[in-house]
């Protein structure tokens, strides 16, 4: 874990209201794992004022995207930050995805802007050649489909589902993962989640019911980022948990929803 | 110039610089930091507040960004004394910086059986009774009144040889009586000022953005305020005063020192910069070098009305 100076090298409006940013930080991105999470200073006056989590996008080398949906304040005053400028990095923060050990087959589940931290995930996965990966990736609608284009270059099957049915079935991405589960049998993947809480529970249920390993990436205001405020606790079967120094990766099963 | 001269008297304990980390924003040892800063040029930690048993806080969401400040609602989440000496002492019994342990109780007894038990380890250079805490049932109940406030610096007190500072809750009528009452049972230093109690609503769901409904504000928002009590308590009390409230800055822990404080305590600043203190502590002695300062004890104090 370090605080660094990052230098952006470039920053750009991919979809409407979804940017991305690619981040030069050796001491970071050397260290980074998939899962992990950094923060950054969006910005040196007292407003915004805590630092921002993020999810590691893409890691490579020396550098590493970031793709941030604009919410607020803190992301607001990120779009308007150019190639060439600094950045205030800490990172990396809390615990990657476990290895899928042994396991053969895995499913990524991935819901809106928490697709982010999973294209990671499937780059390193994917240095197994063995491994049979799929990725679902849910979305509000067509506008909003994020990395599709990405996992099917890496030569991922990726399915997609959209609340509106603007693109790919009009389901949950959960809908999606019961219905894969159900349709390939003998079929026991690990399974990683990130999106929002509703998506994790639904794939926490999927999981339960067949017995499967199943991994979420869980999201609260962070303040610290490392363990010192106690501020982004959550609930787990074994008390209170902190996402940024415990997680931000659970076992789902250890949830409480 | 020679190098100026940045130590502070709290009571018996001698600071190498004013620059304290205050309770609940570093750690219980700060070994969460360790990989960041250098630990040993702070002039004090002051760890999160310990209570006799285990707690285990309060709900989540905890804690929420508002305009230039934060909300928190911990509920003093800590495994309790006993765990504190067994697993967070040893680390900072390494550190080469002095060490304040925050403690806090739900009665008079609490916090005299705690003061007791630290007064037994070496390590522990100082106490800070915390009786301001708004998230904690009866946290904040004994800094309302003098009165309270000295019954329970008075058993500390009795209860220990270690030098005490009374961290006071903003949430009063007049903080200087209450601060004046902690000098007159006997506290060495006083702290100020804790969060002030704020809430936030989510007016979609029409609920509070905090699990425990409320939480104390601090940050930059505050920080006037904390600025103006620390200013007009420090024309009552005798003992030092240490100030806090939403100190970013160099010039931030310069305005309280100006205004009376003897030390300063820097909280939100470790979430928004890891490296805030450190800078803190290297522009005061710019700052001191560029004024011809020698000794920071000249500027507490020292504003001109």
């Amino acid at each position: 874990m370090k605080q660094a100076k990052g230098r952006i090298l470039s920053n750009k409006e991919v979809k409407p209201g979804y940017y991305l940013m690619a981040i030069k930080c050796p001491p970071v991105a050397r260290a980074a794992k998939p899962g992990q999470f950094l923060t950054i200073r969006c910005g040196n006056a007292t407003e915004p004022l805590l630092r921002r989590p993020f999810g590691f996008h893409r890691i490579s080398g020396d550098a590493f995207y970031v793709l941030y949906k604009v919410l607020g304040k803190g992301t607001r005053a990120l779009t308007s930050m150019r190639a060439g400028d600094n950045i205030d990095i800490l990172g990396p923060l809390g615990n990657g995805f476990p290895e899928p050990k042994g396991k053969k087959d895995i499913v990524i589940v991935a819901g809106g802007i928490g697709v982010a931290p999973l294209a990671a995930l499937a780059e390193e996965l994917l240095k197994d050649r063995k491994r049979d990966i799929s990725v679902i990736i849910g979305a509000r609608d067509r506008k909003s489909l994020l990395c599709r284009e990405h996992f099917e270059g890496l030569g991922i099957k990726t399915m997609v589902a959209t609340d509106d049915g603007s693109c790919g079935k009009k389901c949950f991405a959960s809908d999606v993962l019961e219905e894969l589960i159900a349709v390939r049998r003998p079929f026991i993947p690990v399974i990683y989640a990130c999106g929002p809480g509703p998506m994790i529970k639904a794939v926490a249920h999927v999981a339960k019911k067949r017995g499967l390993e199943a991994y979420g990436s869980f999201e609260e205001y962070i303040a610290c980022g490392v363990g010192a405020c106690l501020g982004c606790a959550i609930k787990t079967k074994s008390g209170y948990k902190l996402v940024c120094k415990d997680g931000p990766v659970f076992n789902l099963k250890e949830m409480i929803w | 110039m020679v190098k100026p001269d940045l130590k502070v008297r709290i009571g018996a304990l001698e600071l190498k610089n004013p620059v304290t980390m205050a309770s609940g924003t570093f750690g219980s040892s700060g070994e969460e930091y360790k990989g960041l800063i250098d630990l040993n040029k702070l002039g004090a930690i002051i760890t999160k507040s310990i209570t006799l048993k285990a707690r285990e806080g309060n709900p989540p969401p905890r804690l929420v960004e508002t305009p230039s400040g934060m909300l928190n609602s911990i509920g003093i989440q800590n495994d309790g004394v006993d765990s504190f000496i067994k697993d967070k002492l040893p680390f900072l019994a390494k550190l080469r910086t002095a060490v304040i342990v925050s403690i806090a109780g739900h009665c008079v007894e609490d916090y005299a059986r705690l003061a007791a038990k630290l007064d037994k380890v070496k390590r522990v250079d100082a106490i800070e009774v915390n009786i301001s805490c708004p998230n904690v049932e009866g946290g904040l109940e004994f800094s309302k009144e003098p009165g309270s406030a000295a019954v329970v610096v008075e058993a500390v007190r009795k209860s220990t040889g270690k030098p005490v500072i009374t961290k006071l809750s903003p949430n009063v009528k007049d903080i200087s009586e209450i601060a004046l009452a902690a000098q007159e049972a006997g506290t060495d230093a006083v702290s100020l000022v804790n969060t002030f109690t704020g809430m936030a609503i989510d007016i979609d769901s029409r609920m509070p953005v905090l699990g425990n409904i409320v939480g104390g504000l601090s940050g930059p928002a505050i920080k006037p305020v904390a600025l103006r009590m620390v200013w007009e308590t420090s024309k009552k009390v005798k003992v030092p005063i240490i100030g806090i409230g939403g100190i970013m800055d160099y010039k931030d822990a310069l305005e309280f020192i100006i205004a009376g404080a003897s030390a300063v305590q820097v909280g939100t600043a470790n979430f928004v910069n890891p490296s805030a203190a450190i800078e803190i502590i290297g522009g005061i002695e710019k700052y001191m070098r560029g004024k011809k300062i020698r000794k920071i004890k000249e500027l507490t104090g020292c504003l001109k009305t």
